[in-house]
């Protein structure tokens, strides 16, 4: 029989601070997330340093929570595990530190994990994943499909070219006069609208999986702009609605496309543009009709937590992957290369 | 009684072991290394050069500000959590006085840190044997207003940490490596701190915030 692995994992790459401990990959003991959004909405979008000051100011006490919550005292744990990467590089100073220092203190291994590794990972919390597999993650700072054939197997096969979707829709949002974070007001306001301005869908070269979004977004600006000169009102339900039917019409369909080209078992959607429900339910018609498994974690998952980090890291420890205690953030890391 | 101290406020790094206020082991570092990268390494090291158990230490210090933002929030975010996880007190200290009491200097001193565009953050302090009078409370202020102050003084002696940007607008200053050891000789200098309350004393606010405020004045 094989001891059970609990991993105690930290997780400060943006406005999250957070802090969960998972038995064995999947079994959530605890998860804790204090958010800063309110903080940052007066600002419009997130501020790197007073994200940091935010962490720094409740790191402790959600390791503590993490910990009572769980029942758990550090003895029983098996390993920490953080975010190494990619993230703002202040932010995830907070939370690496803060792992170093907990895991020097009880001599427990660390385990660096790649922000998008956990985004993927989150899916496990909720069932097992079939390889190979199809991830799209879409979010506010990724827009990523990636090819796995096995577990911490990563190929990139397409990824944004300028802006992440979730940045797409938070600027839109800022145009119509929504507030931030617009993500969800432009999906609420979606569901009221009409496609009626038949925005372009970027479908790049043929065979390309990357994405862009800035030309789709200059397209909803001009239009939005061009009402205004004129004097004309419009629907921003409409707006909405037109730019979430290209977004989504080409997230599926080039997610599809890759699905049936690299014959995969399992399609996995994470990030906090899952939340989208327009996203959502074309996900699911698709994969109906192809009869194909999908998964996308429940809203709490897909943004940003420290519980996938934990299920991520639980393959990571089983390799031994670990770090040494001049680990160190970065801004980016490929995740090709990050687990080898 | 054994003290980890620590300072990561600026480019020099510092941590020391103390047992009743003698340094058994310190690592002071002046070259550009990230603090996030070697800091608990070095703490690892201290450990290892004092053949201290860190489940023997009693008490953290951390110099907690101001300086580098960045630098700051990596020794505190270090300090309260190992003060959490290691269930040792925290005590807090000013990153300046730290400079003060490193100069081993007597009479009146003033540390500055680079806060750039013609600002520092700066405090006076009348430094004796083991005792100190606060002069000037840490403060964020011109570096022209802190010298018009000092005027007030008797040969005020101005310390840097010799690699400050402003170093050649200062007449004559004495170059100062802080050795974070050192602050237990000044006891008043030290704050009890709460682990879950300390944060660091930026003494400044951000600039964003800086910018809201100004555009939601009243």
């Amino acid at each position: 029989m094989t001891q059970d692995k609990i991993i105690l994992s930290i997780e400060t790459s943006c406005d999250e601070t957070a802090c969960s401990i998972i038995k064995n990959g999947k079994e959530i003991l605890s998860n804790v997330v204090v958010s800063q959004i309110e903080s940052h909405k007066r600002f419009g979008g997130v501020v790197p340093e007073v994200a940091s000051r935010h962490h720094v100011e409740t790191i402790t006490l959600v390791i503590d929570q993490a910990l009572s919550e769980a029942g758990m005292t550090p003895r029983e744990l098996s390993a920490v595990a953080v975010t190494e990467g990619p993230g703002l590089i202040g932010a995830l100073l907070v939370g690496i530190n803060a792992a170093k220092a907990f895991s020097f203190a009880h001599d427990l291994p660390l385990i660096p994990v790649h922000h998008i590794a956990g985004h993927i990972y989150a899916n496990q919390l909720e069932e097992e994943l079939e390889f190979p597999l199809v991830a799209l993650i879409v979010s506010g700072g990724h827009t990523e499909l990636i090819y796995m054939k096995d577990h911490l197997s990563f190929e990139v096969i397409g990824e944004t070219r300028d802006d992440a979707v979730g940045e797409a829709y938070d600027k839109v949002a800022r145009v119509i006069g929504l507030p931030y974070p617009g993500g969800p007001h432009v999906d609420r306001l979606s569901a009221e609208g009409e496609d009626t301005f038949a925005f372009p869908r970027p479908y790049l070269e043929p065979g390309s999986y990357d994405f862009s979004f800035s030309g789709l977004k200059s397209a909803v600006i001009n239009t939005i702009h061009n009402y205004k000169q004129k004097g004309q009102e419009v629907k921003q339900e409409d707006v909405a609605r037109s730019f979430q039917e290209s977004v989504v019409d080409v997230l599926t369909k080039k997610t599809m496309d890759a699905v049936q080209q690299y014959e995969v078992n399992h399609l996995l959607v994470a990030g906090g543009v899952a939340a989208n429900r327009g996203l959502r339910q074309s996900f699911e018609s698709s994969c109906e009709k192809k009869g194909l498994k999908l998964s996308i974690p429940q809203l709490k998952f897909c943004t940003d937590n420290a519980a996938m980090i934990g299920a991520a890291a639980y393959h990571l420890y089983q390799k031994e992957h670990f770090a040494s205690l001049d680990l160190n953030g970065r801004n980016f890391i490929d995740i090709e290369s990050f687990a080898y | 009684m054994l003290s980890l101290l620590i300072d990561t406020s600026n480019r020099p790094l510092s941590v020391a072991i103390n047992q009743n206020g003698v340094t058994l082991a310190e690592i002071n570092t002046t070259v550009k290394k990230t603090h996030s990268a070697t800091i608990m390494d070095y703490i690892d090291k201290i450990f290892k050069m004092a053949d201290i158990n860190k489940g023997d230490i009693d008490r953290i210090v951390v110099a907690n500000g101001p300086g580098s933002y960045t630098g700051v929030r990596i020794g505190v975010t270090v300090a309260k959590t190992l003060a959490y996880a290691l269930d040792t007190e925290l005590y807090s200290v000013s990153s300046l006085f730290v400079i003060a009491a490193s100069s081993n200097k007597e009479g009146i001193v003033t540390p500055l840190f680079d806060a750039r565009r013609g600002n520092v953050f700066g405090a006076v302090y009348n430094m004796k044997k083991n005792e100190f009078t606060e002069e000037i409370v840490p403060a964020y202020i011109s570096l022209e207003d802190l010298k018009g102050k000092l005027a007030a003084y008797d040969s005020p002696v101005i310390l840097l940490d010799a690699q400050e940007k402003f170093s050649s607008s200062v007449e004559e200053y004495i170059h100062t490596v802080p050795r974070i050891g050192i602050v237990e000789h000044f006891e008043a200098a030290l704050v009890k701190e709460e682990v879950h309350t300390l944060v660091p004393d930026y003494l400044r606010v951000s600039e964003a915030e800086r910018n809201w405020m100004e555009q939601n004045k009243s």
